[in-house]
């Protein structure tokens, strides 16, 4: 599977059969790119449950919309964008976000910190990161996943956001400048 | 440039993936497919029913509609050519004016199953060109 770079010769008359309506090559498609679309969704999602919601519905859609993919362009971002698509639909069908907005918080930092894993375990400080990104705005949030789990460019990112190119390099500025503070604050 | 924190953001574990998670989009595909495949069928045969019942109502019909129609001749259409050769507003408004003949005539004989005959007609023809558009929507419109 190429996650971001052209679809290979198998890949590629994979698509091209699903596009001929071909369910049993959608239906590979669907076993190699849902491992990958679950983890970038996993990020954005509250829970489990919603994560598997949005992946079987952004599948659905993809099946819907298959025969109108440009097949000369890689397959995850089109796949991520339509995802954050449904996420982004099932938020607004839920109450106002229900996400901590960590940007708002005010993190007091200590006078000399150290770098964190000068006293941090590697393994504790990527958990205290994966708690960090789970309170970052979403729309943080979702730079941060797509950017480091679907290892998106940013000109992908900004596709499948549909913003600015240079509102997603604000975004991920503004939500590492965030985690390195929640980063330094719990280290102190 | 990369730092300490670009490193554990790629590095960045997520929980396990479900493994049936596939095998899960893979049956709700499948009932997606044979709902639409039955929706589908559905709908092609209401129009196939809707045109031939169209038809049916049009056929008493179509000797009264071939008269209305039988003044657009190819000497007409000669004669018309000449005159729009010649003065293209005279020929113009001559050929406004045999339109509205033509459609006064027309409307003159509708009679109500005519009406009707044409609608059912219509319905299957429309659904038709709006299947051959919307198979031509952009991928950008495709991301729903």
């Amino acid at each position: 599977m190429s996650n971001s770079g052209e679809p290979g010769v198998e890949e590629a008359e994979l698509i091209r059969r699903a596009q001929a309506g071909d369910p049993a090559a959608f239906d590979l498609l669907v076993e190699r790119y849902t491992p990958h679309l679950y983890r970038v969704v996993r990020r954005l999602a509250s829970d489990q449950n919603e994560a598997e919601a949005i992946v079987q519905e952004a599948w659905l859609r993809a099946w819907r919309a298959i025969h109108r993919y440009v097949a000369d362009r890689p397959l995850s971002p089109w796949l991520v964008r339509i995802a954050v698509n449904v996420a982004r639909d099932l938020w607004r069908k839920k109450a106002p976000l229900d996400f901590a907005d960590l940007g708002g918080e005010e993190i007091v930092l200590p006078d000399h910190a150290p770098g964190p894993e000068d006293q941090l375990t590697r393994k504790e400080a990527l958990e205290r990161l994966v708690s960090g990104v789970k309170k970052l705005r979403p729309e943080y949030r979702m730079v941060i996943a797509l950017r480091y789990d679907a290892g998106l460019s940013y000109n992908d990112i900004a596709s499948a956001l549909e913003i600015p190119l240079n509102t997603v390099r604000t975004h991920l500025r503004r939500a590492k400048s965030v985690l390195r503070l929640w980063m330094e604050a719990e280290d102190g | 440039m990369a730092d300490w924190l670009d490193e554990l953001l790629e590095a960045m574990p997520t929980e396990p993936y479900p493994p049936d998670l596939a095998v899960q989009v893979q049956i709700r595909l499948a009932k997606t497919r044979r709902w639409s495949k039955w929706v589908q069928n559905g709908v092609r045969l209401v129009m196939v029913m809707t045109g031939a019942l169209g038809l049916w109502l049009l056929m008493p019909r179509v000797e009264m509609l071939v008269t209305a129609i039988s003044p657009i001749s190819l000497a007409r259409i000669e004669e018309w050519l000449s005159a729009m050769v010649r003065s293209p507003s005279q020929a113009l408004l001559g050929l406004s004016g045999i339109a509205i003949t033509w459609v006064s005539q027309l409307a003159a004989g509708l009679e109500a199953e005519l009406v009707l005959a044409l609608g059912l007609l219509a319905t299957p023809a429309l659904y038709g060109v709006i299947s051959l558009l919307s198979s031509g929507i952009s991928q950008e419109e495709a991301i729903i």
